[in-house]
């Protein structure tokens, strides 16, 4: 089904953008075949892709979606490829486009409260440029200072921040997408590309925010904007068991607190990990075991009495406030702080380990189910493999502007990738399936906000999208992209065009119908 | 494993005609292994993250936007060649697209948040030059490095000025030879942007500070370094300690950030026993003032800011007593932008880049002086010729921002240095230019480049 | 689990004068190279960019107790 890059192709491509924005560099291609998720180095010359394009315009994006259109070649999208998932990880080789070079700022509208962008710019980036307008675009991944938004767009995002102010299916107002077929799209609420709330028509934009980049590219996004925070309220609380942080967490939660950005629950092994060099920082007594942390954002007044309000619950809850240094300082290292590699652990010695970042969906009432049974399986990987380290748990709060709901349910599990075989890579892939598997036991999401695109866990999509979610999702992949060009072999979606396969029909000609 | 395969048809992409090789496998690949021995677990370092939050401060990052040219695209391609899947003569080109200006060094988590309780940072600066070193060793390099470095050595010095007049910028000041400590005066501020030394010069007899000039002064050597030049590097440094022994320096005074970081990082590790003490000016000069043995007493009324030369700033951590400097002028309105901000930035002369990538030099400087516009001020000052001169040239062609090194500042206002034609020119060009950009009014529609 | 060694660090942690850094022993497999010099310049470098962060995301961070009327107000 998918065609290889001819000559033929890498003509078409320089004709499109210029020989100075095609890579056939080998090591342009070989770092271009990962993202951040664990990667199997062992094996990285059979992942890389065949060339590189680096476009700067719509016009350009589409010339390449057609030209892999017809001569089959898959296209892979990649923005920042600070993903955790493995959306932006080719599978099939062929042209990887790059669009980082259309991060163009469009227009800023300090009446309206929109920013129109090329959507390849970094939101930390982005709002340095808003910052004298006295707005914000409010999309705080742990990556924001270098995530991108179209990646965001590609993953369907988390924020830290969320609970206040909303996530990325919240903050992009419209979008311009290309199809896999080279049409170009206006999608967003309505017809207006400043229109936040519409019923006219379906609500097709959500189906474009965390597509994995398999329904096509997006060129242009308009976005939502904010006032730029008077005042930011961070706390850190410690609790002497994890059951008691648990409990703190409702309260918390349920604070009817506007300006809540957050609550992060740490569990027990979490805070052992960071006391690997925490002691470098600000030595804590034995006794803790467990952190709940929350901010929260917006006017000063409002945040005022949300910090005497929140300051309250920790004492009600029987939690030790950390006090400002560390509340502040680990709150503003957010981005930076929580994964880094010298702090992984093999047998005792410390080893550069890359992190695989479990992101599964999960209600309150299941969290102290998912957290045993995937500590146990991360330990006994541990114990069989030399290559794993158990860096703790996060629990987040999850959803729009709200502080209760479900829980964004992390594990970090360290990964020595530079000794990775075949055999600690199945192993990897069995680890990764066991932890998915405890998710959906747990009536849970695979994945909250990085995507279910891996080895190991993609092979319960169909389980966790049962009674025709699945089925319908393979319909509107097998509509949009006939060819199966787009980021092809994604969430078992070949399956879209097995069956049409199987019906007398190919890809071009999806219903089977016999010629 | 081996090199992974061309895609059909990767000669419709042309390699960067720049680069040289005679093409000999045997000693690329013995190159390799040696960069592999030093440097193979550090790009492991890097790699096992790939967060990539060095990307968005790199400067030359900030113009191609291409990933490759990030401290994570150097390290994954050291890696990818430890493991045979990369060539030397491939991996060589990309490697000039570094300023070496160490924002990626410092702003790496890896370095930030645990680099001191490992005692292991993040060190793209040491990579890129060792990268740079391997093609050269292993005979492949730039067509323009090359020719630049045989001209610094004809020459002794990067400006291909006559060496018998590397200090006549001094005429007229009847400067001594040798002694306790050295003025060490630079190519670019020996031969071309005169004022900085003469001012110099002016400011610390004023001030009662004792110091001489070489005897012989050469390039300090470290743009061939940077540039993975050796063998010349080692040569001009031996004749610089030399020079300064023969002298009886104990202390060398530098004008110029790219000197003081060849000589504070890369002297001590070539000489075992250096021991020169290396001070930087705008450090020895903020002490002056402080002092009170320099007075600048005339005002200089005309807005400005100050850029960070990252020598300074990013790699050594000195960007205080440059910003002392300019309070204690009075008339300066002086808008700064803080140091923080400014890792992410970069005038672009460093590394070599304006004689590889003359292109992207250009384009980084313009980056540069993007970010100053909407700042709507009379002047940039800095603190380092090599990015003074840069951003002037770029400058010329866009508005005619003046810019101007502080040293210059401060003699002009200790009443060393003539003001009023200074003064008059930066008012002719207010008046020309209609001050520069404003902030943007609310409800207007604009349309802005992302810059850095 | 929480294990402390004898001087009440956990383990692979040593006090060096004060500044706490990992045993070299356990870092068999990198060296350690960083000199007094960048382990100074770090320290300061991550305090800086951290006040950078806060200034970047919010004008003020508020202290966790309400403010006296005359008490100084804390800059972001």
């Amino acid at each position: 089904m998918s065609g290889t890059v001819t000559r033929e192709a890498v003509s078409e491509l320089v004709d499109v953008c210029g020989a100075q924005r095609v890579v056939v560099a080998p090591q342009g291609r070989l770092i271009r075949a990962m993202v951040p998720a664990p990667f199997p180095f062992h094996r990285w010359a059979d992942e890389a892709p065949d060339v590189v394009v680096l476009p700067e315009t719509t016009e350009e994006v589409v010339a390449i979606v057609k030209l892999a259109n017809r001569l089959r070649i898959p296209i892979v999208p990649r923005a920042g490829a600070t993903g955790l998932n493995d959306g932006a990880k080719p599978m099939r080789g062929g042209i990887v486009v790059d669009t980082k070079r259309m991060n163009k700022v469009l227009e800023i509208d300090t009446t309206d409260w929109t920013v129109t962008i090329q959507p390849s710019i970094n939101m930390l980036k982005l709002n340095e440029l808003l910052t004298p307008h006295g707005v914000w675009y409010p999309d705080d991944p742990a990556s924001y200072p270098v995530s991108i938004v179209s990646g965001r767009v590609g993953t369907g995002g988390w924020s830290l921040l969320g609970s206040r102010y909303g996530h990325v299916r919240d903050n992009v107002i419209s979008m311009e997408f290309v199809l896999p077929t080279g049409e170009v799209i206006e999608v967003g609420q309505g017809g207006g590309r400043k229109i936040r709330h519409s019923s006219t028509g379906y609500r097709l934009k959500d189906l474009f925010l965390g597509h994995q980049g398999t329904l096509g590219i997006v060129t242009e996004c308009t976005l939502e904007l904010y006032p730029r925070p008077e005042a930011e309220f961070p706390a850190f609380f410690g609790y002497e068991s994890f059951e008691d942080g648990y409990r703190a967490v409702q309260p918390f939660c349920r604070s009817n607190l506007a300006t809540l950005a957050g609550v992060i629950l740490f569990d027990e092994r979490k805070v052992e990990y960071l006391r690997r060099d925490d002691e470098a920082y600000i030595p804590e007594p034995e006794s803790l075991r467990s952190i709940v942390a929350v901010a929260a954002y917006g006017s000063e007044g409002e945040v005022a009495a949300a910090r005497d309000r929140l300051m309250q619950i920790g004492a009600d809850t029987g939690g030790r406030y950390l006090g400002e240094e560390l509340s502040e300082l680990d709150w503003a290292s957010r981005h930076d702080r929580y994964a880094t590699p010298l702090h992984g652990r093999s047998r005792g010695r410390a080893v550069h380990m890359s992190w695989h970042c479990e992101d599964a969906a999960i209600t309150y009432s299941q969290l102290p189910f998912v957290k045993r049974r995937w500590h146990e399986i991360a330990d006994r990987y541990i114990a069989e493999h030399d290559v794993f380290d158990n860096w703790g748990m996060f629990f987040y709060t999850n959803n729009a502007y709200k502080g209760w709901g479900d829980f964004l349910v992390e594990i970090d599990i360290g990964v020595w990738e530079q000794r990775f075989d075949e055999r600690s890579w199945q192993a990897w892939t069995e680890l990764k399936r066991e932890i998915a598997q405890v998710s959906l036991a747990a009536g849970g999401s695979i994945s909250a906000c990085h995507g279910a695109t891996r080895e190991g866990e993609v092979d319960l999509i169909p389980v966790e999208l049962k009674d025709g979610q699945f089925d319908l999702m393979l319909k509107l992949k097998r509509l949009l992209d006939p060819n199966n060009i787009m980021n092809p072999g994604k969430y078992l979606l070949d399956r879209a065009y097995e069956e049409a396969e199987r019906a007398g029909g190919a890809p071009g000609n999806p219903e089977g119908v016999p010629r | 494993m081996t090199r992974i395969p061309d895609v059909e048809g990767s000669d419709l992409v042309p390699r960067d005609p720049d680069v040289l090789s005679i093409g000999d496998r045997d000693a690329a690949e013995a190159a390799v292994r040696e960069l592999a021995d030093g440097y193979e677990d550090r790009a492991w370092g890097c790699m096992s993250s790939r967060h990539k939050f060095c990307r968005e401060p790199c400067p030359v990052y900030q113009v191609t936007r291409n990933e490759q040219h990030t401290s994570y695209g150097f390290h994954a391609t050291v890696a990818a060649m430890s493991r045979g899947l990369v060539e030397l003569e491939d991996a060589y080109e990309q490697y000039a697209y570094c300023t070496q200006c160490g924002a990626c060094e410092l702003r790496c988590p890896n370095t930030l948040f645990t680099g001191d309780f490992y005692r292991n940072r993040t060190q793209l600066v040491q990579l890129v030059k060792a990268v740079r070193a391997a093609g050269v060793k292993a005979g492949i390099e730039r067509r323009s490095w090359k020719q630049w470095n045989d001209d610094t050595v004809a020459y002794r010095n990067e400006m291909q000025g006559d060496p018998a007049e590397v200090a006549n910028w001094a005429d007229d000041l009847d400067l001594p030879r040798g002694g306790d400590t050295i003025l060490f005066c630079d190519c670019m501020a020996a031969y071309r942007q005169t004022k900085v030394p003469q001012a110099v010069s002016l400011l610390l007899r004023e001030a009662g500070v004792q110091f001489g000039l070489m005897n012989d002064q050469w390039c300090c050597g470290g743009p061939a370094l940077e540039m993975g030049y050796v063998d010349i590097y080692e040569e001009f440094a031996r004749h610089n300690l030399e020079d300064w022994r023969k002298s009886g320096a104990r202390r060398v005074v530098t004008l110029d950030p790219h000197d003081y970081i060849t000589f504070v990082e890369e002297y001590p590790r070539l000489f075992a026993d250096f021991d020169i003490e290396v001070l930087h000016i705008t450090d020895l000069l903020a002490e002056q003032v402080e002092a009170g043995r320099l007075r600048p007493e005339r005002p200089l009324e005309v807005s400005l800011t100050y850029h960070d030369p990252c020598r300074l700033n990013k790699r050594r951590g000195i960007w205080e007593s440059p910003r002392k400097l300019l309070r204690a002028i009075p008339g300066l309105d002086f808008k700064d932008v803080d140091h923080v901000s400014q890792w992410a930035m970069c005038a672009g002369a460093g590394g070599g880049v304006p004689v590889a990538l003359p292109e992207v030099a250009e384009q980084v400087a313009r980056n540069r002086l993007e970010a100053v516009k909407p700042l709507g001020v009379d002047v940039l000052a800095s603190a380092c010729v090599w990015a003074e001169d840069h951003l002037e040239q770029v400058a010329r062609s866009d508005g005619a921002l003046p810019v101007v090194d502080i040293t210059v500042l401060l003699a002009m206002s200790a009443g060393l240095l003539d003001a009023e034609p200074w003064l008059a020119e930066v008012r002719r060009r207010r008046a020309a230019s209609g001050n520069g950009g404003s902030p943007l009014a609310h409800g207007e529609r604009v349309t802005e480049e992302a810059g850095p | 689990m929480n294990q402390r060694d004898e001087h009440g660090l956990p383990p692979g942690v040593i006090d060096n004068d004060g500044h706490y850094e990992v045993d070299p022993a356990i870092m068999t497999v990198y060296p350690q190279f960083a000199t007094d010099f960048e382990v100074d310049r770090i320290v300061k470098g991550r305090l800086e960019y951290l006040y950078w962060v806060q200034r970047h995301f919010a004008e003020r961070v508020l202290p966790p107790h309400a403010e006296e009327p005359d008490e100084p107000r804390r800059a972001g």
